[in-house]
């Protein structure tokens, strides 16, 4: 029996290792970024686009979209350009979104956004080729697919007003692979 | 975050007199049960339970007949008083140690949802019945509709009904490895950040589960609380809202 346990191990073990050595260790990992920071937004009473430059880079850092830094973002990327992952110490976005309000009920339960983004790398100081997703909210929480796959927090942070800026935390987590 | 959380429910655009919040949760079991439980009460007096999205395709008479029936006692189930017959229900799910479940499937369909693989999503199919229920304040709220709904997801929470300073524990089944964010919104408009539950940064495992718990605040106001589930992976992504009640005494 315990030959035929020694054996059946041996078989389960050694293709394991074999494909973990087939692949190379980035195709195993993945890039994860992750961020927090505030955004504003301003809630229309008739759907429309509204376009805002986000930039979670830390303070006293200036994002290419010259948007000014509410938040920080870190994690690795992978770069099909440069055939691995990257690390990032910076995200900026240029957001195209639709949040609709009502007099009385606040933010409408849903809005949606077209994100495209830039991630800083930590290393050469580069910011990335464009990235590329859709965003959309449901209550107090976001998803994003695209080129950056993740899910967000999004906690308005006070009582939002049709027409008015109102700053929006926003807590996630994104991988990103372009 | 400390200020007080604005009103997100959406029911439709009618003002919702707490976001969302039923005011008469304490005494509303159904408040408990997620719209679209697939638990078999749970499904049967769901916001989503009549209607067409129960009954199945097939198109002979004999289908027609069945499914004309079920969708008949379903609809009879979803506008019979749904704040005191789970009370006295034998169905599982309306107990306060109960879990309680939502999939954004067509789980008003008790086949849908015991398939356990069909999408999330199709909100529009699930509001449609409820708003003809709205008779019922203390009822949970439809989904608003637009969820986006290209993934699996199921959300199961362990009770129905939590008191201040107890325990709640969620579980949700998705894509493997997908991200996982929830939060809740408590009676008072807060969040889980500021009275406990919330995640932004979750991961399923590698069998697409992922479990959380949190203790919510003591002398946290008490009343209905909705859960927000988002999920994404490269396959896909849903989001779905379940709710439960925050009471003195369960």
């Amino acid at each position: 029996m315990s030959n035929i346990r020694k054996t059946m191990g041996l078989a389960t073990v050694v293709p394991a290792l074999v494909l973990a050595l087939a692949q190379p260790s980035d195709a195993a990992s993945t890039g994860v970024v992750t961020f927090a920071g505030t955004i504003q937004i301003t809630p229309r009473a008739v759907a429309q686009q509204v376009i805002t430059d986000v930039c979670f880079f830390g303070p006293a850092k200036a994002c290419a979209n010259a948007a000014e830094s509410s938040g920080a973002a870190a994690g690795t990327a992978l770069d099909a350009a440069a055939l691995g992952a990257e690390a990032v110490d910076g995200l900026q976005v240029r957001a195209t979104y639709t949040e609709t309000c009502a007099a009385g009920t606040g933010l409408s339960p849903v809005g949606s956004a077209e994100l495209t983004g830039k991630v800083h790398d930590a290393v050469t100081g580069a910011w990335s080729e464009d990235i590329r997703a859709t965003w959309t909210r449901a209550g107090l929480v976001a998803v994003i697919s695209g080129d950056a796959t993740g899910a967000v927090l999004f906690t308005p942070a006070g009582v939002p007003a049709c027409g008015a800026s109102m700053p929006v935390a926003v807590t996630g987590a994104v991988e990103l692979a372009y | 975050m400390t200020l007080p959380y604005p009103p997100l429910e959406g029911t439709g655009g009618h003002p919702s007199p707490a976001g969302g919040v039923s005011p008469g949760c304490s005494s509303d079991s159904a408040g408990g049960v997620a719209p679209g439980a697939p638990g078999s009460g749970a499904t049967a007096r769901g916001p989503a339970a009549p209607g067409s999205a129960g009954v199945p395709r097939g198109t002979t008479a004999r289908h027609t007949g069945t499914a004309l029936l079920l969708a008949l006692c379903l609809g009879a189930c979803g506008t019979t008083a749904p704040t005191a017959a789970p009370r006295t229900s034998p169905a599982p799910a309306r107990s306060s140690a109960a879990p309680v479940s939502a999939a954004p499937t067509l789980s008003s369909s008790p086949a849908a949802a015991a398939q356990g693989t069909t999408p999330a999503g199709v909100p529009a199919r699930r509001s449609a019945p409820a708003a003809s229920r709205g008779a019922d304040p203390s009822a949970d709220p439809p989904l608003p509709s637009g969820l986006p709904s290209s993934a699996p997801l199921r959300v199961t929470l362990a009770r129905d009904c939590v008191t201040p300073g107890a325990e709640q524990h969620v579980v949700v089944v998705t894509v493997a490895g997908a991200f996982v964010a929830f939060d809740n919104l408590y009676p008072d408009h807060r969040t889980g950040v500021v009275h406990g539950g919330a995640e932004p940064r979750g991961r399923a495992d590698g069998e697409g589960r992922f479990t959380a718990a949190w203790r919510v605040a003591p002398g946290t106001p008490t009343g209905r609380v909705r859960i927000d589930v988002g999920v994404s992976a490269r396959t896909g992504s849903a989001i779905t809202m379940a709710y439960y009640r925050l009471a003195d005494r369960c």
